[in-house]
């Protein structure tokens, strides 16, 4: 007879790939035999996880067609059981996993449309944080001179990609069809994305250009504002990196500010 | 400006779905609460922020379904922060979870696995169901999920699990009658005996849903799907309990298929009408308003 913690090994064995005859005899199989019993289990786990993918990665499934991407659903999920209780957190890797499929060799651009769904789905789940307003922004960042570290809310993502991924998930879902989305997906597109939430909760995106998005990036990694500005600067002479940060003000992406003491500057301040 | 909403005492709560966010607010649905599955709500965004507007007019209960208090394992220590973090912002009237289990080591099923019901399980689930009562600083229901295999090993009855479940660690039961209905035509047992060997002083909540009917190779099995109306035997089961337990909180789940609100709200007040018939019939039944007569 199985114990208690046996049962549980032997349910996750015949839920991922198939029961043990231990466990078809610990259960009741008078009117309904025990595999078929077992089936509901692992239909509803096949089931629920596969449309949890489509619901994260509609262009995804778009491009690949149904099917197609039903069959890869189905062997994605086999083989990677959630981490995460949460199913709308299921599914990170599955950029990853599409990288690695030789027929998606052709359509490199894919993959990328996956990678960007899945920092959508990230954003839309990233906890709620109180924004700086600008007054306070513009009062500490003139008081320290710019020796100031910003802190992004949870929900930003800066996102870079060699192909107009955001243009062609956003054609695919409004059902352009491979002809819409053809004169992007013929060569590459360096694209530097800033994502966020918008008023409403809901994820949206804005296109930043390399001197803002390099700015960015250092803000992100705990670089001083002085720092960030000045790699503006390298790239763009007059780079106008005040109009970048009083959006991300305006729009609440920013949730903390903190002073640069004189003993970390050299640090934050790195060339 | 807003106008409060003034909830009937002893009203029905519903299922809330995001599909029906805007015809919640046109539309102001008189139920008495929503329920949210806590796994929907642990992050920010619209979702969060639908719900913090949602509960100025309506009594929130949060529903989780992957705390896995059936497994060997110990709850998952940043799944219980976030439920606390909910718990703390929207200060529902309820918090339940599920008697079964969904984590086998790191792996999570999203899903509601049966437990074999022994001596061994009672004391994990225990075990599992006062780290979370402790964490939340409160008392927790557990649901009778639906069943489609039970175990030969098994040493108790669901409803004497249940009930010892709650003497111990003084938890409470979401008695949901769809799930009894569905688990004794699936593994065998009478639905109106197994409600009735059930202690209902220990029921803070009942749950009323739809399942559908599973044929093939002339076996059938029923799916707790959530995908209709409530099922007329499930009603008999609710009309057998109430009078017992008048002033119990009652929702009712519709979570595939999903209608138009007004289907789900009309589902709601059939509820509300049988309570109150089988109320009017049972004159010494005292009925207090209890936490469903909220007014915003």
């Amino acid at each position: 007879m199985l114990t208690f913690l046996e049962i549980q090994k032997e349910m996750h064995e015949a839920i991922l790939a198939a029961p043990s005859r231990a466990l078809l005899e610990a259960i009741e199989s008078d009117r309904i035999p025990a595999r078929r019993r077992l089936n509901v289990y692992r239909n509803h786990y096949r089931k629920s996880l596969a449309m949890g993918l489509a619901d994260v990665y509609p262009a995804t499934r778009e491009l690949l067609g149904e099917r197609y991407f039903e069959a890869l659903a189905g062997f994605y999920v086999a083989v990677r059981p959630p981490r995460d209780p949460r199913i709308c957190r299921y599914g990170h890797d599955l950029p990853r996993f599409l990288s690695g499929r030789e027929e998606l060799e052709d359509s490199p651009y894919v993959t990328e449309v996956a990678r960007l769904e899945w920092a959508i789905a990230e954003l839309g789940d990233a906890p709620d944080a109180t924004a700086v307003d600008w007054n306070e922004f513009q009062r500490m960042s003139e008081w320290l001179d710019g020796a100031v570290r910003i802190r992004f809310a949870p929900s930003v993502i800066l996102f870079d990609s060699e192909w107009p991924v955001h243009l062609i998930r956003a054609r695919t879902l409004a059902d352009m069809g491979a002809e819409g989305i053809a004169p992007l997906v013929e060569t590459p597109a360096p694209t530097l994305l800033l994502l966020h939430r918008d008023g409403d909760g809901d994820a949206c995106e804005m296109a930043v250009d390399e001197a803002g998005f390099t700015a960015l990036q250092l803000l992100r990694a705990g670089r001083s504002l002085n720092r960030a500005s000045r790699a503006a600067l390298a790239r763009i002479p007059d780079y106008p990196l005040s109009d970048l940060l009083q959006f991300l003000l305006e729009a609440g992406l920013v949730a903390g500010l903190s002073p640069i003491d004189a003993s970390q500057r050299d640090v934050a301040e790195e060339k | 400006m807003r106008t409060s909403q003034v909830i009937p005492p002893l009203s029905s709560g519903i299922g809330y779905r995001a599909t029906h966010r805007v015809a919640m607010h046109e539309l102001r649905p008189t139920v008495g609460f929503l329920e949210v599955h806590a796994e929907n709500i642990m992050g920010g965004g619209r979702r969060r922020a639908d719900l913090l507007r949602l509960r100025r007019d309506w009594p929130v209960s949060i529903h989780g379904v992957g705390l896995s208090l059936g497994s060997a394992e110990y709850p998952d220590e940043d799944h219980l922060k976030r439920l606390a973090r909910a718990v703390a912002d929207f200060h529902p009237i309820l918090v339940s979870e599920h008697l079964s289990f969904a984590r086998v080591g790191d792996d999570y099923f999203n899903d509601l696995l049966p437990l074999p019901m022994t001596r061994q399980a009672f004391r994990v689930v225990c075990r599992n169901v006062e780290v979370v009562q402790e964490r939340l600083g409160r008392r927790i229901l557990i649901e009778n999920p639906a069943r489609y295999l039970s175990y030969t090993c098994s040493t108790y009855s669901e409803p004497e699990f249940l009930n010892e479940l709650v003497e111990h660690t003084g938890c409470g039961v979401l008695l949901d009658l769809n799930n009894v209905y569905v688990t004794c035509e699936n593994v065998g047992g009478d639905a109106l005996a197994w409600c009735d060997a059930l202690n209902m002083k220990g029921v803070g909540e009942i749950h009323l849903a739809g399942h559908t009917r599973v044929d093939a190779n002339g076996e059938t099995l029923l799916v707790d799907d959530h995908g209709s109306a409530v099922a007329e035997p499930v009603w008999r089961l609710f009309e057998h309990l109430i009078g017992k337990r008048p002033t119990v909180p009652v929702l009712v789940e519709w979570d595939s298929r999903i209608p138009e609100l007004e289907v789900l709200v009309a589902e709601a007040k059939k509820a509300d009408e049988r309570r109150a018939r089988i109320i009017s019939e049972r004159p010494r039944a005292t009925v207090g308003g209890g936490c469903l007569a909220y007014v915003s």
